[in-house]
């Protein structure tokens, strides 16, 4: 087990090491001068140079990887080309409002989907379960933008029962919230289907374990049969599968952004990518990927929580 | 005689519809009294796990009671709806397993699940249900209980599951426990002290205990009444004396008479008789006993041969042993 840990965080290295080397490549892989292209035609030459400097694209390639790997685990991602701030700043800046719409929309997802999951596997085969897997399957199909979207049209700007757009006023946590509800909503939407389909499986399975009847031959109410025995171990697949799928999320959260006008990384990357802003960019999708090889372990500790017998190999 | 706890009157049960439906008990009657262990013997698949369930209102989705009744004190359990039956469990009725290693959640506590074993008596507060856990823990011969309460069960051995299982079952105070094959996956000396264990129980709850076994010597060393089933039906019960010295079906007989050392290990199907167990999917037409039987006649095969109650506790379905008393 203490191999499997050490392979999970090996893993997660290779990822974010693999991540780097693509992100500093992708710099030189734009056709063109970069710095030409991110000053403009009628830059000075002094100011090119300034930049070529900076970023150390005057030095060979094999120093200047050398350079990017150093500077990233001093902490210095660079600077941004219109505020001159450190990139580091600006992503942390960035990171909290998506972290939290991506968390909302598992919570929204968890919200809806495990229940339902749990409610069809009390009664497999009958009309509502069947009922219940057409409307997941529907929701799987919806892309969370589109459904943004509608979700924007209907209940901010017809109905008035959420703010339209931004993420809320600074300091005002319950602002913030009401502010998050509908795009963690559409983040979420679309995953309440495969939570739904995952819990009903492995719900079905728990209920037929032997320590569950052992739970019925107590006499213990249903719902507690449900919650303390069956599903604190039906839910680790769906943990697992969270934890694999956290790309998928953050994506829909960066899409979702963008239509919500959140500050974010989604809203960081795309207009800094409009505005050939490379240091942001790559700090951007850096931290992106950097949550994205945390999501793993943190999934494996949640796991290591729900079932002792994990927790006792660690 | 002592109290009737609970009775069987002229149980069926069947599971599924014809013609894949599985007549699993047809015709039982059983008396279980207060002060004394009822072992229930059988091969594998002649229904002793079905009466069980039947017992404690716990029969899978696909079971149907096709006719009977099912008392527990005066009461008739059979066809009541989940609530009520949910009331009997854990209370009136307690039921422990056969595998140790998977009766208990993984992901709870020992403590956790003794709690839980007394939910109906949360009013008494937290402290006062731990202290009775770990009185019962002790009287089930766990060493150290109050230091159990915070482990999982995969840190226990199985013999000490299945002592935390007893002890789950009596903190319901049930009138009657069911033990099924809870000693087969235990090896030989676990298993000598559980019985050990069932025999002390037996005069210190106010109830009886019906002991299900493959086991015909662990029979012989608790029970005080014994029931032979064969296919479904309940061919010959009485006194565990009665059926170790004078058995009267021919089942009984042959399964006396072999080799203990292979009963033991639980056998799942009896060398010494030569034949299957049938699956019963039609009412038979003749003795079920007859395609295995070394006496059968041409009447066995023609005649079901009704239960013939001989005495008190006393009885057998058999056309040969009754034309004998
Ligand atoms: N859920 C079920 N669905 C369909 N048939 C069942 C079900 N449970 C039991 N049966 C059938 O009912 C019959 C009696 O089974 P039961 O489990 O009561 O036997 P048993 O005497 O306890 O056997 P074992 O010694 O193997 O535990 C068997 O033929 C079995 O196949
Ligand atoms: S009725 Fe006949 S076949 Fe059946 S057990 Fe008795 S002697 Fe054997
Ligand atoms: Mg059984």
């Amino acid at each position: 087990m203490i191999g499997y840990v050490v392979q999970r965080i090996l893993l997660s290295l290779l990822i974010s090491a693999v991540a780097m080397v693509a992100l500093f490549a992708m710099v030189r892989m734009i056709p063109g001068d970069p710095v030409t292209l991110m000053l403009g035609a009628r830059a000075t030459p002094e100011a090119i140079a300034r930049l070529n400097a900076q970023m150390g694209l005057d030095q060979p390639v094999i120093t200047q990887i050398g350079l990017w790997f150093s500077r990233i685990f001093s902490g210095d991602l660079g600077v941004d080309i219109w505020s001159q701030r450190p990139v580091v700043d600006v992503v942390l800046e960035a990171l909290p409002p998506t972290l939290a719409l991506t968390l909302a929309g598992i919570g929204w997802a968890a919200a809806l989907g495990i229940p339902l999951g749990c409610y069809s596997a009390l009664r497999p085969g009958t009309f509502t379960d069947q009922a219940l897997s057409v409307v997941s399957v529907g929701a799987i199909s919806i892309p969370p933008f589109v459904l943004a979207i509608y979700c924007l049209l209907f209940f901010s700007v017809r109905l008035g029962w959420f703010p339209v757009l931004g993420a809320g006023e600074d300091g005002d946590l319950a602002d913030q919230i009401w502010h998050l509800v509908l795009p963690a909503f559409a983040v979420g939407l679309g995953w309440v289907g495969y939570l739904a389909r995952l819990v009903r499986g492995s719900m079905i399975e728990a209920m037929g374990e032997n320590h569950v009847r052992t739970a019925r031959a107590m006499g213990l109410p249903p719902h507690r049969i449900v919650v303390t025995y069956a599903l604190r171990l039906a839910i680790v697949p769906t943990v697992t599968m969270l934890g694999i799928s956290i790309g998928g999320l953050l994506s829909s959260a960066v899409l979702v952004e963008n239509v919500f006008s959140r500050p974010g990384l989604g809203t960081l990357i795309a207009d800094a990518a409009q505005g050939r802003n490379y240091p942001v960019v790559q700090g951007g999708v850096l931290a992106a990927v950097l949550l994205f090889a945390i999501a793993m372990p943190i999934s494996d500790l949640v796991i290591a929580w729900l079932d002792p017998r994990v927790r006792k190999s660690l | 005689m002592s109290r009737d706890v609970a009775s069987i009157e002229g149980l069926s049960v069947a599971f599924g519809r014809p013609p894949t439906q599985v007549l699993a008990l047809r015709s039982v009657s059983l008396t279980l009294r207060a002060g004394q262990i009822t072992g229930i013997v059988g091969e594998s698949g002649s229904g002793k796990s079905t009466l069980a369930l039947a017992l404690i209102g716990l029969l899978p989705q696909a079971a149907r009671v096709t006719e009977g009744a099912i008392r527990i004190g005066n009461q008739n359990i059979a066809g009541l709806p989940e609530a009520r039956l949910r009331a009997i469990r854990g209370a009136r009725v307690s039921m422990v397993f056969q595998d140790p290693m998977t009766a208990l959640s993984p992901s709870r506590t020992i403590g956790g699940h003794l709690l839980d074993a007394q939910h109906r008596d949360r009013a008494s507060g937290r402290s006062a249900l731990r202290t009775r856990a770990i009185e019962v823990l002790r009287k089930v011969g766990v060493p150290d209980p109050a230091a159990q309460l915070d482990r999982y069960p995969h840190q226990l051995s199985g013999g000490m599951r299945q002592r935390v299982a007893i002890a789950m079952a009596l903190l319901g105070r049930p009138e009657l426990l069911i033990a099924d094959e809870i000693t087969t996956a235990l090896d030989v000396t676990l298993e000598a002290q559980i019985l050990h264990l069932l025999r002390e129980l037996r005069s210190e709850i106010d109830g009886a205990i019906l002991f299900i076994s493959h086991n015909l010597g662990a029979i012989a060393e608790i029970c005080d009444q014994v029931a032979v089933f064969y296919a479904g039906e309940l061919v010959e019960e009485g006194p565990v004396r009665d059926i170790f010295h004078s058995p009267l079906h021919p089942y009984t007989r042959a399964l006396r008479d072999c080799d203990p050392a292979r009963i033991e290990g639980a056998a799942r199907h009896l060398p010494s008789i030569p034949g299957e167990t049938p699956v019963v999917r039609a009412p038979p037409t003749g003795c079920i006993f007859a395609p295995r039987c070394s006496l059968a006649t041409e009447l066995c095969r023609t005649k079901v041969p009704v239960w013939a109650a001989i005495a008190e506790g006393r009885g057998v379905r058999c056309h040969l042993a009754v034309s004998k008393t």
